[in-house]
């Protein structure tokens, strides 16, 4: 055939065309391809969304326990997608709408009550029974915490407490009090802890030389009210009087309540009052933006956070010692901690629904689970793993705890916590933007306290009203 | 030639395409792609979400048609008002402010100095550095305490800067001062207009005793005045959907004081998952951009002269 100029154009359009239709195509998934035998038999592919914003180390135990998993089942390949935190709602949201889920994804963002409210996640308790999957080694809080009207929705991998940490050279050298490993001391109180701060902080009126006293904060939603005996959604007490944790469901707040004022004006006044201990927001976001988590700046007596903050030490590996401690009592005599959890679950609609399990189960219960608290540094769920978790704890330089301390200190959390509102209510990012907005004026000393969580109060009014 | 002539079935001479179809088939062979992936990433989204705007629709369950209930819901909804609000204002203190630096600064890169070339460069490279890292440099540059902007104004003027970025009062300064950094975009154009401007009309000016502002109001301003327009409406509708810089300096705080229309669009979508009332809010901004820039272009013939007079 001659190749005129005719045919070449044409040739030329019609291969464009298939170009661009071919990109249009959805790509061939890069699948991990599994190791071992079984290339004769069916492979099932499954997807799972993965976080690659938290350093290498969440993406380290992925391949490895991906490869591992290969050698279990050599006949399910695993195609990952990893997305940042911010971006991990949007593309899990994609996902749905194009009616492909991924068969497994984790409780972050939005988190499991949101997709549990909307029909988006499976139950798990059948597959748990059909695959005899033993459940007894994974914290029973932390699969409470998974747990709505009496069905399991996702399988913890991680079980993280809210605790103290502290520098101690800089509290030793101000001879300030050292928080204590035992949650049952009830002379560690939020009093003590200031005070703790006072003798710590030195150099507050100059923002470049201050050494700060401590780091309190708010807890999400403001859930530090806990200590003082009270809760933003309820008007009787503490947490477990809040409906609205059971069922996910907020229909009412107490933003201006005396407690409420009594406890963010405690927190304010360490930040503004006349004997400073913490350091002013702009302070902190000029910390944060050099070191990442302020207190691995080394100029922060204590901090309080959750367990995940271990991580940051392993990375930064500061040159001073430091240790966790217990969360402090409250002037209500509760020293209830906030506790965190991530989850992973199996997606309604996902397509090969028993691969998923299978690979949940085996990141939940078996070598994954083991891989996870070896690799990742998040206090795992799993009990069995404690060791493997406190092993890698005690490697992390100029820790100051001993192992038997360390442990006191972070298990017995468990029996002091309640469940954190962004892993039990639905629509928590809002619930989150609208007290992150609306507490703003209050943390910049632009309003009194009283008027600030006013307009919080009037805020969150607003927007229940708008879902009611 | 008779070779290249097919001969059907029964000997008759197969009737060929005439010229004018087989180019608008080549034609439109050649355009298919760029045709196919409009219709795939901009018209189809584009009419999906005018429908979605009807519907309360989370992505992981089917759209329920809710009829006018999205827009209603904006009608009452305080932070919907707000972040009009907010954009409105930022666009209309922006856009003048944009236009005029941009081409006081294309009059300066206008003049004929050594190492012009290189000063042009240097101004426009704000405008291809990525948003992200720049708003993290605006970040430091705004901070009470570390910040340089503060440091500069208590060192000369012994003046105690503000929480810039902190306060509710004057995030919004912050914000407009941190979007004039980058005016290369509209410098560039406004540049190749200044050059395109026939010399001899300054002469002639010149000659009548025109003096520099005369110059400048009675020469220049009139024979870029299209490339005003043209600056205008761009600027006008970047500012009405400004997002990026936004999300890294303040996430839209403190108290919605920065909170954007656009920020609000991408929170109700991706965050809250209401992609329904996120398409609703969508297509109010849409219909905004329209009038305004209907707006813009029709009152431009009182004051924007084309050569030839068109």
């Amino acid at each position: 055939m001659v190749l005129t100029r005719r045919r070449f154009l044409k040739s030329s359009a019609v291969a464009a065309t298939s170009l661009a239709l071919a990109a249009c195509v959805p790509a061939e998934p890069s699948v991990d391809m599994p190791v071992g035998t079984g290339s004769d038999a069916e492979m099932t592919e499954i997807t799972y969304l993965i976080r690659s914003d938290i350093g290498v180390k969440i993406q380290e135990w992925t391949d490895e326990a991906i490869a591992d998993f290969a050698t279990v089942e050599p006949n399910i390949a695993i195609e990952t997608i990893g997305v940042p935190w911010g971006d991990y709602n949007a593309k899990l949201l994609a996902q749905y709408a194009a009616g492909d889920p991924p068969e497994i994804s984790a409780n972050y963002a939005a988190g499991f009550p949101t997709f549990y409210a909307n029909d988006a996640i499976v139950a798990l308790d059948e597959l748990v029974s059909e695959n005899n999957v033993d459940l007894s080694v994974i914290e029973q809080a932390a699969l409470d915490a998974v747990t709505r009207n009496g069905k399991l929705w996702a399988l913890p991998l991680a079980h993280l407490p809210t605790i103290v940490y502290y520098n101690l050279d800089a509290l030793e050298e101000a001879g300030a009090t050292v928080p204590p490993i035992d949650w049952a001391d009830t002379s560690w109180t939020t009093d003590a802890m200031l005070a703790s701060a006072n003798a710590a902080a030195k150099d507050m009126d100059d923002p470049t030389k201050a050494q700060y006293g401590m780091i309190f904060g708010n807890g999400q939603l403001g859930v530090f009210e806990w200590l003082w005996g009270a809760d933003p959604f309820n008007d009787v007490g503490g947490p477990e009087h809040t409906e609205a944790y059971k069922t996910g469901i907020v229909t009412e707040s107490f933003y201006d309540s005396e407690t409420m004022n009594t406890f963010i004006g405690w927190v304010y006044d360490a930040i503004y009052g006349g004997s400073p201990v913490s350091p002013r927001p702009s302070d902190t976001d000029a910390i944060q933006q050099l070191v990442g988590w302020p207190m691995m700046s080394g100029r922060i007596g204590m901090a309080i956070n959750g367990a995940w903050s271990v991580t940051n030490f392993a990375a930064v590996e500061p040159s001073w010692r430091w240790g966790v401690g217990a969360f402090p009592y409250g002037p209500a005599g509760v020293n209830t901690s906030p506790l965190f959890n991530d989850s992973w679950m199996l997606g309604k609609g996902a397509k090969e629904q028993d691969a998923g399990f299978r690979f949940l189960q085996y990141l939940a219960v078996e070598k994954g689970a083991e891989l996870y608290a070896q690799i990742t540094g998040f206090f795992p769920a799993h009990k069995e793993n404690y060791p493997i978790y406190f092993d890698s704890l005690m490697n992390i330089p100029n820790f100051a705890l001993s192992r038997e301390d360390a442990e006191t200190a972070l298990l017995d959390a468990f029996n002091y916590g309640y469940v954190t509102p962004g892993k039990t209510l639905d629509s928590y990012p809002e619930w989150n933007r609208t007290f992150n907005q609306t507490m703003g004026p209050i943390w910049n000393a632009e309003v009194s306290v009283a008027d600030g969580l006013a307009q919080v109060q009037a805020q969150f009014e607003s927007v229940i009203e708008s879902k009611s | 030639m008779s070779g290249m002539a097919a001969v059907g079935a029964g000997g008759a001479e197969r009737p060929r395409l005439s010229l004018r179809w087989r180019e608008a088939i080549n034609f439109y062979l050649f355009l298919a792609p760029w045709i196919l992936g409009f219709l795939a990433f901009t018209a189809i989204p584009i009419i999906a979400s005018l429908f979605l705007g009807f519907t309360k629709y989370n992505a992981i369950s089917p759209p329920d048609f809710v009829g006018l209930k999205n827009f209603r819901f904006l009608y009452d909804d305080q932070i919907f008002w707000k972040s009009l609000r907010v954009t409105l204002t930022y666009t209309v203190v922006f856009v003048p402010l944009q236009l005029v630096s941009s081409l006081l600064l294309a009059m300066l890169l206008n003049l004929r100095v050594p190492s012009m070339r290189t000063i042009r460069t240097i101004y426009y490279l704000p405008s291809i550095l990525p948003t992200v890292v720049t708003g993290l440099v605006w970040i430091w540059l705004f901070n009470a305490d570390f910040g340089l902007i503060n440091f500069f104004l208590y060192k000369a003027f012994e003046i105690r800067g503000p929480n810039w970025l902190g306060s509710e009062r004057w995030v919004m300064s912050a914000v407009i001062i941190s979007g004039l950094w980058a005016l290369g975009g509209g410098v560039i154009i406004f540049l190749a207009a200044l050059q395109n401007v026939p010399g001899e009309f300054y002469e002639a000016a010149e000659l009548d005793g025109a003096n520099i502002l005369h110059r400048f109001w009675h020469v220049t301003v009139p024979m870029i005045s299209p490339v005003i327009l043209y600056n205008l409406m761009i600027a006008m509708i970047l500012s009405l959907q400004v997002f990026t810089r936004i999300y890294v300096l303040t996430q839209g705080g403190p108290n919605y004081a920065s909170y954007f229309y656009n920020l609000y669009v991408y929170d109700n979508a991706f965050s809250y998952l209401k992609l329904g009332l996120a398409s609703a809010q969508a297509w109010i901004l849409f219909v905004l951009i329209l009038l305004l820039t209907v707006l813009a272009l029709r009152t431009s013939g009182r004051w924007v002269h084309y050569s030839g007079g068109v």
